[in-house]
């Protein structure tokens, strides 16, 4: 057996280097991983979507997935890029931009009934991607329950909606065949529009 | 969520699955038939269907609002035009009455390219209504050689628009030219065209504008239809009634290929169509339009309403009546369809003469009756060529327990069971051709020769005389004999009727597929199939069994992707011919065997579900076929890591089919074959053991030794066996399996694969590391030629190579390929399945023990968690919490780790011995930890 160690992988300096081994913990199923990740991500997603539409205020083409994808370049970037390792990234983003958009929404209507003063860093505009006229805490809360009766339903749902996948990248995410992402996906909408109606 | 509310979505949700593909007055019906007197269950269906039918565009992202864009400066105004979601790229080109842009539209964050087209004639607001019918209609137009209409507009200066799919590629003349195709090529290209045309018929949708042009052909040979309904949607939007709006639509139509009554303002109908594609056959062919366009339009039109144009063949002239500058460009015509003006004049004249000369009749009552006909001729002009029956590798068998009808050793029975089938097949279907055609008297005929071929197939099975089988009288004649008599017979004898021979040839070929002879199986079933789809409609109930059977002759036969293709054409046929339920299961079934083969366990499951779903609700509660979809769904449930929900699933099916088929059928032994994997998954090896003991003992009586199930079966016990420590007699029946895969499966057959790496591992746990690296090596390299590297199924040999060079003293190597087989698991199974589990469990071991704690711990916590919530079994378990306990007390925590390892120790020692491996690996941590804390 093999007493010497190997070197420490170095993980202090290299914020990619950090993703990296968050993401794969992550994935690995380790939540102090989550937490970490999130506290990395989530400033970084969201500072990304304010810059956005600093350097170009009118431009309303900025799409979440562009704006996962800006993040993606500058939090992971490591060579070879492989699939998986994006597909990691964007399956994690999807629950960091359901949590941004869903605190806004809690920030908004804290701001709507006069308390406190809080700095919108993502307007809901640099997200236009995204449809205004969704609840979303109520979808928020009705996507929890979903999983409970299809996880993957919920997942589709938080990487189409949230994340702005198209239907492939979803299946290639998660794994899935196309056909099923696609019925799954109508079947997820339906039975939220049911829930939220 | 409680269970009854999520099992009750679930069953909604696969009835919804269905429901959500039918018109809208079948779901009334159909909700009554799956739903039954469950009114909860119709509710929340009905409350989906609903729901589906108001958020269609819900959550579906928005197109984005441009803000730049024509790229094309000289016209500026189009700038304030309002494209909806779309950025303009740039102008690519510009017709007589049209632009067409370049665009982006960026939807659910992929930017796609598409084509607009901006017509130059003003809408007309009181025909909205009809323009959105019209776009509706389009829209559902699907088929991969129409471009795909997207939707359509109009700008804020009152110019309609167009958006459709864009295309890349040469248009059809240029790119067959281009590549000089012969003939044969262009005639194979041309049907597709006609294909895609028929598809837009059968939708109500004629073109009107069918030319080279609009027909690009992308670098694959396949080609594409534009325009497809715009003639008719921009009819519907402008108003034909201003004279410059007519002006513009009639620069709309390409007069060369403009049947006479479209130049003359007449009826529009399918024969329009039919009509250009005559024209458009006939460039192909000889490279010139069939009138020479000479005169003004009305001189053409006058031309072309009275005279059939000279035959194709009479285009390739012999020298002595072709001055000597036409020859020269005939020359290079024919250069450009590789043959000399001999051999094409030569080849077209017969058929294709006939054929294009049938397109172009001035009276559209002349020409083909429909797009259909003109295909179907041509592709009996083009079935001079040979059948590509692919010969069928030595290997027979892959859904690992498809449905089994037959034993082997009950031969003679098979006979009679099959040929009472062709009886009934057969005879219903002479009734059906009879009501189709209205001709009784020839349907008497064909039944009573069916007859006729039946009582002299019967009487040489019988042999009590022996007909002309040569074989000598008074010897039994084997099922095999039979059926290539048949065969030959059919071949011989229904040449006339087509429908008929058909159905002869599936009912022949589905017995040679169900007796493993899939090499005779297969030429029959794609004769029989391509029989039926030139003569039925595409939806047609009969196409969809013929799918099936041969679907089924390509899964025994190992030809997996091509079975995949063949099922889900069956199920999309089925899915709009509700009433075919029995194709429907057949379909169902089918895929879902090939898809848990796959390893997608979950469209499996679902489609078992909705089998099982479409069983019951058509009385079959107690059938067979009831208990192989429960049996079904049970191993896709197993293959998900869900022992708790696949156990009582498996014992209900086993109850029943015991009941049913008796507990000494090969389906029965499927049904204990999964339950015994359940068993032994759960750690329940006491119970497991017998359960593979008896469904191999029934396979062996059954099916006979060397039957690929059998041979499954062993292998099973095989693998049991390790499982349960017994790895010398593990290692000889692996061995034995092995022999027997590359003997009956051949050398690339994916149980090969799992029976080297069990074969493998066996001899690892027997310290043989250097052998066992040999073959778990070629399972890893056969599994990644089989399913490609970024398959699922590969990550099992990828950790199981990486334990073995572990176990044989390295520690890169094993880690890369840890890494990967982890990613791999991650991605398609979750985080949370047992066999990502054991990944991150054997990547935590090999990382203590080259020092890296620290790393370790997360992933040993996390696979202790799963396996202690999943059902695994107690070593396995024992061995995370170890490791785990390990890690914890090497990074600082020995408190809560060395109670942890102590009693994984004891587990280890107790169940397998304190000399066993883990036993020991355990013990030197513990060791270490003890003498580092003293």
């Amino acid at each position: 057996m093999r007493t010497t160690p190997p070197p420490a992988t170095d993980s202090t300096s290299d914020p990619s280097g950090d993703i990296t081994q968050l993401l794969n913990r992550w994935a690995g199923g380790d939540s102090s991983a989550q937490d970490q990740l999130f506290s990395l991500v989530y400033p970084r997603l969201q500072s990304l979507a304010s810059s956005f539409l600093r350097r170009e205020p009118h431009a309303v083409s900025l799409q979440t997935t562009e704006l996962v994808n800006e993040a993606y370049l500058k939090l992971v970037n490591q060579r070879p890029r492989r699939w998986q390792q994006r597909s990691q990234f964007f399956a994690f983003s999807a629950t960091v931009i359901r949590r941004i958009l869903v605190d806004q929404a809690k920030q908004r209507k804290r701001l709507k009934r006069g308390k406190g003063q809080i700095h919108l860093t993502l307007e809901e505009e640099a997200l236009p991607g995204i449809q205004r006229d969704v609840d979303l805490l109520a979808l928020d809360l009705a996507l929890v329950e979903l999983a409970g009766v299809r996880l993957s339903a919920a997942r589709i749902v938080e990487l189409k909606f949230f994340a702005g996948l198209s239907l492939e990248e979803t299946a290639e995410t998660l794994g899935l065949g196309r056909t099923t992402v696609q019925r799954r996906w109508r079947f997820a909408r339906s039975w939220l529009a049911r829930k939220l109606r | 969520m409680g269970t009854h509310s999520r099992d009750l979505w679930r069953r909604a949700e696969a009835i919804f699955h269905t429901a959500v593909d039918l018109d809208s007055e079948q779901v009334g019906p159909f909700l009554e038939q799956s739903c039954g007197s469950d009114e909860n269950l119709r509710r929340a269906v009905s409350n989906l269907l609903e729901a589906d039918r108001e958020s269609a565009e819900w959550l579906s992202p928005r197109l984005v609002v441009p803000n730049e864009f024509l790229a094309d400066k000289e016209n500026k105004a189009s700038h304030e035009e309002q494209f909806g979601a779309l950025e303009i790229v740039g102008c690519i080109g510009k017709g007589g009455m049209s632009q067409v842009y370049l665009a982006n539209r960026v939807e659910a964050g992929v930017s796609q390219q598409v084509a607009v087209k901006v017509i130059d004639a003003p809408s007309r607001p009181s025909r909205l209504r009809s323009f959105h019918r019209e776009q509706r209609i389009l829209a559902l137009l699907e088929h991969p050689n129409i471009a795909r209409f997207l939707g359509c507009g109009v700008t804020q200066q009152d110019r309609p628009y167009v958006i459709m799919e864009y295309v890349e590629g040469a248009t059809l003349t240029e790119y067959c030219d281009r590549r000089r195709l012969p003939l044969s090529d262009r005639v194979k290209l041309f049907e597709k065209v006609c294909s895609a045309v028929e598809h837009a018929h059968r939708n109500l949708v004629i073109h009107c504008d069918l030319k080279p042009g609009n027909i690009l052909v992308n670098d694959d040979g396949e080609p594409k239809l534009l325009d497809f309904g715009i003639a008719r949607l921009l009819d519907v939007a402008t108003d034909s009634a201003d004279p410059a709006t007519t002006a513009t639509l009639e620069r709309f139509l390409t007069p060369a290929y403009a049947s006479p009554e479209q130049t003359a303002g007449g009826p529009i109908s399918v024969a329009t169509d039919v009509y250009s594609l005559g024209v458009i056959l006939y460039e192909l062919l000889t490279g010139r339009l069939p009138l020479e366009q000479s005169g003004s339009h009305s001189q053409r039109a006058v031309l072309a309403k009275q005279q059939e144009p000279e035959a194709p063949s009479a285009r390739w002239p012999s020298p002595p009546a072709a001055n000597l500058s036409s020859a020269t460009n005939l020359k290079e015509a024919a250069v450009a369809r590789g043959a000399s003006v001999r051999k094409l004049r030569q080849q077209l004249r017969g058929d294709l003469d006939t054929i294009s000369l049938a397109c172009l009749q001035p009276t559209p009552q002349h020409r083909y009756g429909s797009v259909e006909e003109l295909r179907h001729d041509l592709t009996h002009f083009s079935a001079g060529l040979p059948i590509s029956a692919r010969p069928a590798s030595a290997s027979y068998r892959l859904g690992k327990f498809i449905r089994r009808h037959l034993a082997a050793t009950a031969l003679a029975a098979v006979a009679v069971v099959a040929l009472f089938a062709l009886v009934v097949s057969t005879l219903s279907s002479s009734r059906r051709l009879a009501s189709e055609r209205d001709t009784a008297q020839r349907a008497q005929k064909q039944a009573e020769q069916v007859t006729q071929f039946l009582t002299d197939a019967f009487r040489s099975a019988d042999s009590t005389e022996s007909v002309d089988l040569g074989i000598p009288a008074g010897e039994q004649a084997t099922v095999r004999q039979v059926l290539d008599y048949s065969a030959g017979r059919i071949h011989q004898e229904f040449q006339q009727q087509p429908l008929l021979q058909a159905s002869l040839l599936q009912t022949v070929g589905s017995v040679y597929a169900s007796l493993g002879l899939t090499k005779d199986a297969l030429p029959l079933l794609r004769q029989s199939l391509s029989l039926r789809s030139p003569r039925l409609p595409e939806d047609h109930p009969d196409l969809a069994t013929s799918l099936n059977a041969l679907g089924v002759a390509l899964s025994r036969a190992g030809e997996m992707a091509e079975a995949e293709t063949t099922f889900r054409q069956a199920l999309e046929i089925c899915r709009r011919q509700p009433e075919a339920q029995e194709a429907t299961i057949l379909s169902l079934s089918g895929l879902g065997d090939l898809l848990l083969e796959k390893g997608h366990y979950l469209e499996a499951e679902e489609l078992f579900r909705e089998e099982l779903d479409l069983l019951l609700a058509m009385g079959r509660a107690s059938s067979r076929q009831v208990g192989l979809a429960r049996t079904n769904l049970g191993g896709a449930l197993w293959l998900q890591g869900d022992l708790v929900a696949a156990e009582p699933v498996l014992r209900k099916a086993l109850r029943d089919l015991e009941a049913i088929a008796g507990d000494q059928h090969p389906n029965t032994a499927d049904a204990l074959h999964y339950l015994a994997f359940v068993k032994a998954q759960a750690g329940e090896t006491e119970a497991a053991g017998p359960l593979f003991r008896r469904a191999l003992e029934i396979r062996r009586n059954t099916q006979g030794e060397d039957h690929p199930d059998t041979l499954t079966s062993l292998a099973s016990l095989g693998e049991f066996l390790y499982s349960a420590g017994d790895y010398a007699a593990a290692e000889s029946i692996l061995r034995e399996v092995v022999d027997l895969d590359r003997k009956i499966r051949g050398s690339e057959h994916p149980d090969l694969v799992i029976d080297l790496n069990s074969l493998g591992i066996s001899l690892l746990e027997q310290g043989r590391h250097q052998e066992a690296a040999i073959y778990v090596r070629q399972a890893l390299e056969l599994s990644e030629k089989i399913w490609g590297e970024d398959s699922v199924n590969v990550a099992a040999y990828r950790h199981s190579l990486a334990a073995v060079l572990f176990h044989g003293g390295q520690y890169e190597a094993p880690e890369t390929l840890l890494r990967q087989a982890l990613l791999l698991r991650q991605a398609h199974l979750g985080v949370d399945h047992r066999l990502t589990a054991s990944t991150s469990l054997q990547l935590a071991i090999l990382l203590m023990e080259s020092g890296r704690e620290e790393e370790a711990l997360p992933l040993a916590s996390r696979a202790e968690q799963i396996f202690s919530s999943t059902q695994s079994s107690a070593t396995q378990r024992a061995y995370a919490s170890g490791t785990l306990g390990a890690a914890l007390a090497k990074t600082g925590d020995p408190n809560q780790g060395l109670p942890l390892l102590r009693s994984s120790l004891a587990i280890f020692e107790q169940k397998k011995g304190p000399e066993f491996r883990t036993s020991r690996r355990l013990r030197r941590w513990l060791e270490e930890l003890s003498t580092s804390v003293n």
